[in-house]
């Protein structure tokens, strides 16, 4: 067996750790080694296990139950491409499929307003990026099945779908305090731009957040118009009812 | 012959502050800075469940690896996603450097679209200390 | 390359063993890795074919504790031996600090050791890497065929194919047995180590 020098300290205290870690006087049981480890974590072949996804999924391979001919399905795949991949590409063809119904969709005050909901939190997201808050992604995908629901639930009554409205204008509410507080209170993003605060102050937001006070006053004034109509709305609904009873 | 970027503890730091803010404070369960020969060189966690990051380690650069090797076989330069969806948990790759692979690892609360441009983000912000 | 992590201190190294299909390696470190269970503490990692083969590679790490105040972490992997597989084990031995050629010492293998060396040497040279300046031990497996009355080649004609160039250090060993397995390892892990003493200062 020929060999080559080692480095002296280094070697000499390498061999020692090895020896003593894996030493040649080890009596631990010696078994015959199996050609089939009982550890073995994966094995090819198994077909059975879920592929990783490189592509988008394409408006006619979305999992759903939607008709082929369904209006909004467009906008089903839309929401789904946007949980997929957020860019001004996608926030663009969503907002403007919400467009497109909002005229469709013109004279039903409650869709309209489903799809107001759409329109605001897609600017939002449309705005923000990767500023946007997490929560924001979920309320995409929560507005749209509610609206779902609302629009293909057969015999589904005004009331019902007022309530499912309700659900997500609330929603929209809180998402906004949220939104709000997470901007009022937060740290500056970066590290080397960091600013020193005293314990009772709040943070200062560096000049690349003043745009959260825009974002703000433009979420303010969406719900605000959005309450009104809401009102103005179930006001007209009601005195509808009123004089069919009457 | 050596190919792997030489970081200080200050890179390192700095590396993990851009983490944290980017991407666990999101609440993503973990996120690994590795080299292409499977070599750890950041881990962080969210306290969660915790996983055995260098095996992880070494399956992820063989994988990327395949997969980058196949993107070439159809003449693709590489893919631009690569990423395995889990009941649970996820996970995401993306490539920082030519030999520095970003990993996360994160469960359904986090959107993919969302968490993608968050990476995004936080390979930008790396990509300046290196 | 073996990374070192300058804030936790650590020293990662990645040992590689290679050689011709059905040769040993994979069975090394399940010898290595059964022996030494209460010392490794870790899962060993296996990617393999129905038939048993190895597919992608296997997977073995270990902290061999602290050494010049770095903490020492082994990454011990085999490559896929067959021919087929030449793209895998080019994407294994990236950043490998440390080589086991591990040798079928089967008479009828004496080719396929020759050439898969070759391709070694081939697929470091892909990586700006020699064989010639990489930490490298040879292991000359299943001598214990020899009690079964299967014709081995000699440690001799091993030797002459394999290390007249390279003069590595070698072991005639046992894999299935553990004769020998050990003390490869431990060899190639001095060696390996030692290679990295100007960055470990």
């Amino acid at each position: 067996m020929t060999t080559k020098d080692d480095d002296g300290s280094l070697g000499a205290e390498v061999s020692s750790r090895l020896d003593e870690l894996f030493g040649d006087d080890d009596d631990s049981e010696v078994t015959p080694v199996s050609t089939v480890p009982s550890d073995a974590v994966s094995v090819a072949g198994e077909s059975k296990r879920k592929a990783g996804k490189a592509v988008k999924p394409m408006a006619d391979s979305a999992s759903d139950n939607l008709d082929k001919d369904s209006p909004i399905r467009n906008l089903k795949a839309l929401v789904f491409s946007i949980d997929w991949e957020i860019t001004d590409e996608t926030m663009v063809d969503y907002l403007v499929e919400v467009k497109r119904l909002m005229k469709e969709y013109k004279n039903d005050k409650i869709l309209s307003l489903f799809l107001k909901l759409h329109a605001s939190i897609g600017k939002y997201i449309k705005a923000k990026k990767a500023r946007a808050h997490p929560d924001s992604i979920k309320f995409v995908a929560s507005v749209y099945k509610n609206f779902e629901k609302a629009l293909l639930t057969p015999g589904m009554k005004q009331s019902q779908k007022k309530k499912l409205l309700t659900v997500e204008v609330k929603k929209f509410k809180d998402f906004k305090q949220r939104v709000l507080l997470r901007d009022s209170t937060a740290e500056p993003v970066h590290v080397v731009e960091s600013v020193v605060v005293a314990d009772d102050q709040r943070t200062k937001p560096i000049s690349g957040e003043g745009l959260s006070k825009e974002t703000k006053e433009a979420l303010d004034y969406m719900l605000e118009q959005i309450k009104k109509e809401i009102k103005a709305e179930f006001h007209t609904l009601r005195q509808i009812i009123k004089n069919l009873g009457a | 012959m050596d190919f792997t970027i030489e970081f200080d503890k200050q890179q390192i730091e700095s590396i993990e502050n851009i983490l944290q803010e980017e991407l666990i404070d999101l609440g993503v369960q973990s996120v690994i800075l590795m080299d292409l020969a499977g070599n750890v060189i950041v881990n962080l966690e969210n306290g969660g469940a915790s996983h055995d990051v260098y095996s992880l380690a070494a399956l992820a650069a063989g994988n990327y690896g395949a997969v980058s090797a196949m993107a070439n076989i159809i003449g693709e330069q590489e893919f631009s996603l690569l990423f395995h969806k889990g009941e649970e948990e996820s996970i995401h790759f993306s490539k920082v450097v030519e030999d520095l692979l970003l990993l996360t690892i994160f469960n359904k609360n986090v959107s993919l679209g969302f968490l993608r441009l968050k990476v995004a983000e936080a390979i930008k912000r790396i990509q300046v200390l290196i | 390359m073996a990374l070192i992590n300058p804030k936790k201190k650590e020293v990662q190294v990645k040992i590689v063993y290679y050689g011709p299909g059905r040769g040993g390696k994979t069975t090394n470190l399940e010898y290595i890795n059964k022996k030494f269970k209460k010392r490794i503490q870790n899962e060993m990692v296996t990617v393999k074919t129905y038939g048993d083969r190895t597919l992608f590679f296997d997977f073995l790490p270990f902290d061999i504790g602290e050494i010049k105040g770095h903490s020492i972490k082994v990454q011990l992997y085999t490559v896929p031996g067959q021919v087929k597989y030449n793209a895998t084990r080019r994407l294994v031995l990236r950043g490998v600090d440390g080589l086991v050629f591990v040798a079928d010492s089967m008479d009828l293998r004496r080719e396929m050791n020759i050439r898969s060396l070759q391709n070694l040497k081939e697929n470091l040279e892909t990586f700006n890497k020699s064989i010639f300046n990489t930490p490298l031990v040879l292991q000359y497996n299943k001598r214990d065929l020899e009690e079964e009355g299967i014709p081995i080649l000699s440690v001799d004609t091993l030797q002459r194919d394999l290390n007249s160039r390279l003069k590595a250090p070698s072991f005639a060993a046992s894999a299935v047995k553990g004769d020998n397995v050990a003390a490869t390892m431990k060899k190639i892990i001095a060696l390996t180590v030692g290679s990295l003493r100007k960055k470990l200062e």
